[in-house]
């Protein structure tokens, strides 16, 4: 939903109620109609997470990345139909020619997505929002998918957002992550350094959720008590509070505010986990 | 066009032309079942001239003779000749009609099309507002009232109500020949269809606006017209194209009524009258006509199918 509205494509009835989202100093929000679709695309490209249905079945691949292209003015008709194939080829689509005839139902999953992220670059976007990119595919299509995507951000240095439940894939891919927890950012910061120091509750629970190999067997894995909140009608105070192990008295009545803990690191909890002894964590897993 | 939508028309074709022999036995057979002969009038004739006019249409021959005789003359699209008008040949009187008949469905199909997808495309993406409940009531008034009714409705319109308000300058001139003629009798034929259709295409495109792929689309840019029309539109008229079948069979029928309230000389007029004056061999030839009409607008929709669904093959 945040990256819906990061592209002012909020379904109805919802709608962006207040607040600003700044795109190199421009607010997407305040933004006419036309300054609206040469954006949509054009600075900021986006690809959803089923590759199987994303794609319009009865037009033919290289038709609509070409379309991409053709609502923007950066590249004329002809350059557009010029780069098509080039564009399946940088994603690694086999025999990129006669594929660009082909109609999505002639494309695996895995393929689906890298026309999907071939649509994307086709107008060399500032920003790619990828939504959960890997999940309908499996592991094996996922790495690849993965390593095209740190390979287009390298090479071509386009700014990736990596939507995303799977915490092995952000460690891989990202060099900042914010957890979000009920619609709000919760802990945000370098990748590594969340990740080996968590300071919310939600985000440790979270890390302690995953199954690692080099874990050893009798560790019990933990889950996280309770249900995600309906978001009509959120708990008082902090919202982690139901389900946080850790609450003190103060969360069930307001809510913290996201705070510096660390050097580039922030975290929206009243307790933090440094405060937390560690015989007090380990009793919790 | 693939290989294998050529041999798949071929086949149709072949089945079109078994269903319109069948068809025309059917009511050949039945009709030679019927008491007395088709000569046979309130008046009295001489009984020689009876005779020979039997003997000149054969059908002073047992049935199955005539029958056979009758086959030999279809296969070569000989359909015999008028038995009320001496001398006239059917077939070539019937494809002048059919002609006629074609091109007021072709008409009404397109007034079908045009005002029913317009009217859906709106309501679908105005839901829940004005647009969508006056379409949608419009649509249910439209299906409501019968070809007939409609038929009334608009020659009161244009040819009196035109006549009073412009003092006589403008009227439909009911009849048949003339360009300006089409459009009305097209408008009563095709506006309860048109109704049908717009209601498909409302539910239709409401499912398809909801789409991943809609989305992508606007994430791509793309400008609302192109959104809707290419990518959902486009979409949504694949189900919409499964009752052009029905349709299209259901247009040609009801063009039967039509042609003869707005008296266009076309196949339905001629089915009527040709009953009302007992001209057999007509009614045969109408019969087979109606059922190569209704054939070859079928076998039409579904080689429309692969048009708007590449994953549809034969």
């Amino acid at each position: 939903m945040t990256a819906l509205s990061i592209l002012n494509l909020v379904p109805e009835p919802g709608r962006i109620s207040g607040g600003q989202i700044l795109f190199k100093n421009r607010d997407v929000v305040s933004m006419t109609s036309s300054e609206l679709h040469e954006y949509r695309g054009g600075d900021v490209a986006m690809i959803f997470q089923d590759p199987m249905t994303s794609l319009n079945p009865v037009l033919r691949v290289g038709f609509q990345i070409e379309e991409a292209m053709r609502a923007h003015s950066r590249f004329d008709k002809r350059q557009a139909k010029a780069r098509v194939i080039p564009l399946l080829e940088r994603v690694r689509i086999p025999s990129p020619k006669q594929r660009a005839r082909d109609f999505p139902f002639q494309f695996s999953g895995g393929m689906r997505q890298r026309a999907m992220i071939a649509m994307g670059l086709a107008n060399e976007p500032s920003l790619l929002i990828a939504d959960e990119p890997t999940t309908a595919l499996d592991v094996t299509v996922q790495a690849q998918i993965l390593e095209l995507l740190k390979e287009l951000n390298r090479e071509l240095g386009t700014a990736i957002i990596l939507i995303s439940h799977n915490v092995a894939v952000i460690s891989s891919l990202c060099t900042r992550v914010m957890v979000m927890y009920a619609g709000r950012i919760v802990e945000s910061g370098p990748t590594r350094q969340v990740f080996e120091h968590p300071e919310h509750p939600y985000t440790w629970s979270l890390l302690r959720s995953v199954p690692r190999v080099d874990e050893r067997r009798h560790e019990r894995l933990i889950s996280i008590q309770g249900m995600p909140p309906d978001l009509s009608r959120l708990p008082t105070g902090c919202t982690f509070h139901p389900r946080c192990q850790f609450k003190v008295e103060r969360c069930l009545r307001e809510e913290p505010p996201l705070e510096e803990v660390a050097a580039d690191q922030e975290a929206r909890c009243w307790v933090l986990m440094r405060n937390v002894s560690k015989e007090s964590q380990a009793a919790r897993t | 066009m693939s290989r294998g939508t050529l041999v798949y028309a071929a086949q149709r074709l072949v089945l079109i032309t078994f269903t319109a022999i069948v068809v025309s036995s059917i009511v050949f057979i039945g009709i030679h079942q019927l008491p007395g002969n088709a000569i046979a009038r309130e008046r009295r004739i001489n009984p020689a001239t009876e005779a020979a006019l039997l003997h000149h249409y054969h059908l002073d021959l047992p049935w199955p003779q005539q029958y056979a005789l009758w086959l030999g003359g279809l296969v070569h699209g000989d359909l015999g000749e008028s038995l009320v008008n001496e001398g006239t040949q059917i077939t070539p009187l019937l494809l002048r009609e059919a002609k006629t008949s074609v091109t007021l469905g072709l008409a009404a199909v397109a007034v079908t099309i045009i005002i029913g997808m317009s009217l859906g495309v709106l309501a679908a993406i105005r839901q829940n507002t004005w647009v969508d409940y006056v379409a949608s009531t419009a649509a249910v008034v439209g299906y409501s009232v019968p070809s007939f009714v409609w038929a009334f409705l608009l020659i009161i319109l244009t040819v009196t109500g035109f006549y009073a308000w412009s003092g006589g300058q403008i009227y439909e001139d009911i009849g048949w020949g003339k360009i300006e003629q089409i459009p009305v009798p097209a408008f009563a034929l095709g506006l309860p269809y048109a109704a049908i259709v717009a209601r498909l295409t409302r539910a239709s495109m409401l499912e398809t606006i909801r789409q991943d792929y809609v989305r992508t689309a606007w994430a791509k840019g793309l400008t609302a017209r192109v959104v809707i029309l290419r990518h959902a539109l486009r979409n949504a008229l694949i189900p919409v194209a499964t009752i052009l079948g029905p349709l299209i069979t259901g247009i040609i029928t009801g063009s039967v009524v039509i042609e003869f309230l707005f008296g266009i000389p076309g196949l339905g007029q001629e089915f009527v009258t040709s009953i009302l004056s007992r001209d057999y061999n007509i009614v045969i030839g109408v019969f087979t006509f109606y059922a190569i009409l209704i054939g070859l607008a079928n076998l039409t929709v579904d080689l429309l199918y692969p048009v708007l669904d590449p994953r549809i093959r034969y």
